[in-house]
């Protein structure tokens, strides 16, 4: 009996740290609002894991085993890989700020993470972006070859974060928002 | 034993062998689930179609599928067959939940993982469609489809 007991004890404690240490499933949430009148949202849910596993799998155009071939004329004359190394390199702190009647424009990098702020219009209903994505997730994203983006391995590093927000959008009522947490539901 | 009663008793035993291979069968594709096709068209007189195939028998029918009529997909649809196949596997691992959720003036659309199945729901101004797919059997569509076009 005692056997058993011991047995029993050694099962729910495998089974507790299995789940203690099992991590937890991380999705990516898009919402997208349309602010007029009968306008349409849409609420996209995709785990990651599952993002990481088809993105390698896509062979479309331009989206090559999990990378997006850039353009030549995207890239004309800009070194991204160089801006990020200087990015990352440097220490916290604004890189553009940019102020010009009712628009203001802010880059900066605060506590290892890219922030991009526009303000365009003062008052209510002007266009709002903020987006936040850590340098890891950038440096993966530019992590394969000079004019490609390497989006499955910006999800992986995504992964690595925790419940997150990385984009908010709001204009003239309309609101996206992008961000990653460990629901199945975005509402 | 007599030779009327020796009968009997292999009869009966048959039949009970076939009523178990029934139960059996029945079990199998009870298990398997059901593929179920609703459309319904909103206009005056409009068709109202509704399907259902045991899952089960998805496969088989696959198998009848000359490759000729299975490589008779669009190149855009054959170059995303690999990474349709390999969703349909990751979402068997999936929690119910909602994928997709359109909510629009003229349309509602919703993709969902519903206990083992693919739910997809329009609703929309001229119609509505429900199609619900047990997810092993579009992995056996998607991997047959692949097969197929293989080069």
């Amino acid at each position: 009996m005692k056997k058993l007991w011991a047995s029993a004890v050694i099962l729910g404690l495998a089974a507790g740290a299995s789940a203690w240490t099992a991590p937890a499933e991380r999705w990516l949430h898009v919402r997208v609002e349309e602010g007029r009148d009968g306008g349409e949202t849409v609420h996209v849910n995709v785990p990651l894991s599952l993002a990481e596993k088809v993105l390698p799998a896509i062979q479309v155009d331009r989206f090559q085993n999990g990378k997006v071939r850039l353009d030549r004329g995207d890239m004309k004359n800009v070194d991204l890989r160089a801006i990020l190394e200087a990015v990352r390199d440097t220490r916290d702190g604004e890189f553009v700020t940019v102020q010009k009647g009712k628009d203001d424009v802010r880059v900066a990098k605060e506590k290892g993470r890219l922030v991009v702020k526009v303000r365009e219009g003062k008052e209510k209903g002007g266009t709002r972006v903020d987006v936040q994505v850590p340098i890891d997730v950038v440096q993966a994203l530019l992590s394969g070859g000079q004019e490609e983006l390497d989006v499955a391995a910006a999800v992986r590093a995504l992964a690595r974060h925790g419940d997150e927000v990385f984009v908010t959008v709001s204009e003239e009522g309309s609101n996206v928002r992008i961000w990653v947490d460990s629901r199945n539901e975005s509402e | 034993m007599r030779n009327n009663q020796k009968g009997v008793t292999i009869l009966s035993g048959a039949l009970g062998m076939a009523g178990a291979g029934l139960v059996l069968a029945g079990g199998l594709i009870y298990n398997a689930g059901s593929v179920r096709v609703s459309v319904l068209e909103k206009r005056p007189g409009g068709d109202s179609i509704r399907l259902i195939v045991p899952a089960a028998a998805v496969p088989l029918a696959m198998a009848f599928v000359p490759d000729k009529a299975l490589r008779d997909v669009p190149p855009e649809a054959k170059r995303i067959l690999p990474a349709l196949k390999i969703a349909a596997e990751e979402l068997r691992n999936l929690p119910d939940g909602p994928l997709v959720r359109i909510h629009g003036p003229e349309e509602e659309v919703s993709v969902v993982v519903r206990e083992g199945m693919l739910a997809v729901d329009v609703d929309s101004d001229d119609e509505e469609v429900h199609v619900q797919i047990p997810l092993g059997a579009v992995e056996s569509v998607l991997s047959r489809i692949a097969s197929a076009n293989q080069d």
